[in-house]
């Protein structure tokens, strides 16, 4: 197991390394100058050379990625032109609500989807089963932003039930900070719910035709032992996939509902960096974001090799 | 015994005594299935018994029924079956039973085995987990309790180091281990009746006769009826007390084994019988083979090795071959699963690359040779696999199939390869109406006369089959080993014929070469192989098949064990 985790650990560097490129890449070749943005439409040209050097960004482009590189490395991120802080301390500050909307999103979508997959499989062909792909179905349909703007009309401004927008923080009070979260997360993980209901029933129906689940059932083993001691655990490897990969999509998915909800998550400071030609924070934020991704995956790898003792042995 | 079904000839033996008890009661036991709206009748009008201590064979072709017939006395059936008809076991109706009546019923007092051990079990868990599971679903039994049972149960099934393997995934056990251990789970609460499902089919035929050996003495261990269904004559000849013979969901006939062998009322047993190949029984054969000429296939030294995946290392899947197959001839590989006997037809074919001798076609050094001439060389290697089904192209009429290579060639077209395509069809005796058809109006016997016909459209010099009958039911194999045949003697092409089954072997073959772990074992013509052994590991091979004769068997059997002992 040591030996496994090990060598996953390794096989992330060369992905970080090439993620790292990317992003520097990405941000340096489009156009739009930062300085020019941060002095306004007024400045000289002189001013904006000038505030160029000062930041640093009249080096060669090579010199620059190496520089930023031996800082990623150093954990340090640079600092932000605009907020006055470190990036670091700016994702500190706004991973919170994202954090939360994510999990919370992932919570309801798993624990609503999977009972369902498995309900689905377990009567294939049946009303119930085709009502679960159909709703299912509307569910992958419906782009988040829009299903977040129906539940914020619906439960914020018709029944005034939840705050339409806004974000308070968790000192304010557990009801208070969790009100807020609600519609976003219901939005962002319907769709998420929608697709793992599909790959559960799928994922469990392809299981349910295997010999040895034919052998369990000649055993005796009552049909709720079949579906869960059996079928759902070995169902549960294309389904943790697909979890695990959701992640990227909810991070994605932040962006647009946060800026919906207007919650001070890292969505909206991406794109309030991209609007502020903010390079140090969108780099650093993008990194950490792909770092969060390579590492739930991890986490996935890992748990395969507790479920599943063929990889553990190999 | 109940056999007022006058329509069902029913031929029925004196009934077995062994105490005479009845396990299982079967009458008028009918199984259907649902198709697009229609009821498809699997099994009808089944009546037979079954007593204590007996084993009672169920044979019969592909589509007769046997299975389905058997998994309804478990309420295994899919759900688009219904089943009519009473059963009773140890006196009591079962027939009736609920869901959960049938569930209890289950693994407790009817047990089964299945066909394919590696896929049987559960790959997430332990196999003793499993064991302890099917044990603890019934008895009301502490932890450690179940888990001294299923130690003994490891051992009762002869495996040789049950605590090792309580604790061992089934990937990490064989094919004859994985069956053990589902025996073992299914004998874990004494039941009264056990069903053996095609339980050696998918293994090979060392670990066939001991899993056989094994079915025999539980037998006598634990005086539970076994129903034991089987299309394997050779399976039925060794081990069953009576035979229950089945066609097209119908019992033909039913009577003790020795009164099936030697003395069957009903033409389709007797069709059934003869069919069966046999090993052994065919007589000495001349052939004569012209070895002035260069050899049409030529392998020398020739190695192959799988490369190295992930963390397995390289494996070595053939070692210092060399075989010679001259125009006219049919040289039989035989081996057992793993043995390398698949992959050297392979790389015959060019399919998979050598690490080092050479292989040579016609004279042609396949790995020299640039493209363009590899593509000539090919065109003279017609190849038959086993699965007829997935070697024909679903979407392409039968006619299209055939003429595709001739097409390909730039030997024919249009009307001229029409006429070609029928003589074909002509050649490997199918209606030349079958020209328009598609593969799944076919059955499984006609679809590999079709891929032979296909095979053999160029013309070529040498043929590769590899284990071209193992999916078709005995009767239609007796059809194609003699058509191959008789193609063989008119067409006068090499063949290399890679097969499992030495009964088939026996039937066709000149020359025997054996394969072991990749090496070659004993080489030569059939007498000398098939009658007259050298190597120890091909006399096991050979008495390891059960010959479909009960004396014979159990002289073979007696031999079997004998030397085993020394």
């Amino acid at each position: 197991m040591v030996k496994f985790l090990a060598r996953r650990l390794l096989s992330t560097i060369p992905i970080l390394l090439v993620v790292l490129t990317v992003v520097f890449l990405i941000i340096h070749l489009t156009p739009g100058s930062p300085a020019a943005v941060i002095l306004g439409d007024n400045a000289t040209d002189d001013q904006i050379s000038n505030l160029n050097h000062q930041l640093g960004l009249d080096a060669p482009l090579y010199q620059q990625y190496f520089l930023w590189i031996a800082d990623v490395f150093r954990g340090n991120l640079g600092a932000s032109y605009f907020l006055g802080q470190s990036v670091t301390s700016a994702i500190i500050s706004h991973i919170g609500p994202t954090f939360a909307i994510a999990m919370l999103a992932e919570i309801i979508a798993v624990t609503i989807a999977i009972p369902l997959g498995i309900y689905a499989a377990s009567r294939r062909g049946t009303v119930s089963d085709v009502s679960i792909m159909g709703v299912s179905l509307l569910g992958m349909s419906i782009p988040s932003f829009l299903l977040g703007l129906f539940l914020a009309l619906i439960f914020g401004v018709n029944l005034g039930w939840l705050p339409v927008a806004g974000y308070e923080p968790l000192s304010s009070g557990v009801w208070n900070w969790f009100q807020y979260l609600i519609l976003a997360s219901v939005a962002l993980g319907s769709m998420q719910a929608a697709l793992f209901v599909r790959m559960t029933r799928s994922s469990m129906l392809d299981v349910l035709r295997k010999d040895y689940i034919r052998t369990v059932r000649a055993k005796g083993v009552k049909e709720r032992g079949v579906i869960y001691l059996h079928a759902l655990r070995n169902a549960s490897l294309p389904i943790l996939t697909v979890v695990g990969q959701s992640v990227g999509g909810l991070i994605t998915g932040a962006v647009v509902t946060e800026t919906i909800f207007n919650i001070p998550g890292l969505g909206q400071l991406i794109v309030d960096s991209i609007q502020r030609r903010d390079l140090p924070v969108i780099q650093g934020t993008v990194l950490f974001i792909t770092f969060a991704f390579i590492f739930v995956n991890l986490i996935v790898d890992v748990l395969y090799g507790v479920l599943d003792p063929r990889v553990r042995l190999k | 015994m109940n056999m007022d079904k006058s329509e069902t000839q029913v031929i029925d033996a004196a009934p077995f005594q062994q105490d005479g008890e009845l396990a299982l009661e079967v009458r008028d036991l009918s199984v259907e299935f649902e198709s697009n709206g229609e009821w498809i009748q699997a099994a009808t009008d089944l009546n037979y018994d079954v007593y204590k201590g007996e084993i009672l064979a169920i044979v019969g072709e592909s589509g007769s029924g046997k299975s389905s017939s058997a998994m309804a006395l478990l309420g295994l059936l899919p759900e688009n079956c219904r089943t009519s008809g009473s059963i009773k076991l140890n006196g009591e109706e079962i027939g009736n039973l609920d869901a959960g009546g049938l569930r209890r019923l289950r693994g407790k007092r009817i047990a089964v085995v299945f066909q394919e051990p590696m896929t049987a079990l559960d790959p997430l868990y332990t196999v003793g987990k499993q064991i302890i599971e099917a044990i603890t679903v019934h008895n009301n039994m502490s932890k450690s309790a179940a888990r001294e049972r299923a130690l003994e149960l490891l051992e009762i099934v002869g495996l040789p180091n049950p605590e090792k393997t309580f604790a061992s995934y089934p990937h990490q056990l064989s094919g004859g281990q994985c069956q053990r251990v589902v025996i073992a789970q299914a004998i874990s609460c004494d039941p009264d009746v056990l069903i053996a499902d095609e339980a050696t089919t998918a293994l090979d035929v060392t670990v066939q006769a001991e899993i056989l050996d094994l079915l025999r003495n539980l037998r006598h261990r634990l005086h539970s009826a076994i129903l034991l269904i089987t299309h394997d004559m050779g399976v039925v000849a060794d081990l069953a007390d009576r035979v229950v013979v089945m066609r097209s969901g119908r019992i033909v006939e039913i009577g003790s084994t020795q009164q099936i062998f030697a003395n069957a009322q009903q033409p389709y047993t007797q069709e059934l019988l003869s069919a069966v190949p046999r090993l052994g029984a065919t007589t000495v054969r001349e052939h004569v083979v012209n070895r002035e000429d260069a050899p049409s296939l030529s392998m020398k030294n020739v190695t192959i090795d799988y490369p190295k995946q992930g963390n397995s290392p390289v494996f070595r899947a053939v070692e210092d071959f060399s075989l010679d197959i001259h125009a006219g001839e049919l040289v039989a590989l035989v081996g057992e699963s793993g043995s390398g006997k698949t992959t050297i037809g392979r790389a015959v074919m060019g399919l998979v690359p050598i690490a080092s001798g050479e292989v040579s076609v016609l004279g042609h050094d396949l790995w020299k040779l640039k493209k363009a001439a590899l593509r000539d060389v090919r065109r003279q290697i017609g190849i038959v696999f086993q699965d007829p089904t997935s070697s024909l192209d679903p979407r392409m009429k039968i006619g299209e199939s055939i003429g595709e290579p001739l097409k390909v060639a730039g030997v024919a077209k249009g009307r001229r390869l029409d006429s070609m395509v029928e003589d074909l069809l002509e050649q490997v005796e199918l209606p030349r109406a079958f020209f328009g058809r598609y593969p799944n109006e076919l059955s499984g016997g006609q679809k590999q006369r079709v891929v032979i016909a296909r095979a053999l459209a160029l013309s070529p010099k040498l043929l590769v089959a590899d284990e071209p009958t193992s999916a078709l039911d005995v009767s239609v194999q007796a059809r194609f080993l003699e058509l191959l045949l008789q193609l063989q003697q008119n067409l006068q092409f090499a063949c290399l014929f890679i097969s499992h089954d030495l009964a088939v072997v026996d039937l066709l073959a000149h020359r025997v070469v054996v394969l072991r772990n990749g090496k070659l074992v004993e080489e030569g013509p059939r007498d000398a192989v098939l009658r007259n052994a050298k190597e120890p590991y091909t006399q096991r091979l050979i008495s390891a098949v059960p010959l479909p004769d009960p004396e014979a068997q159990r002289i073979n059997r007696e031999r079997r064990v004998a030397s085993l002992r020394t």
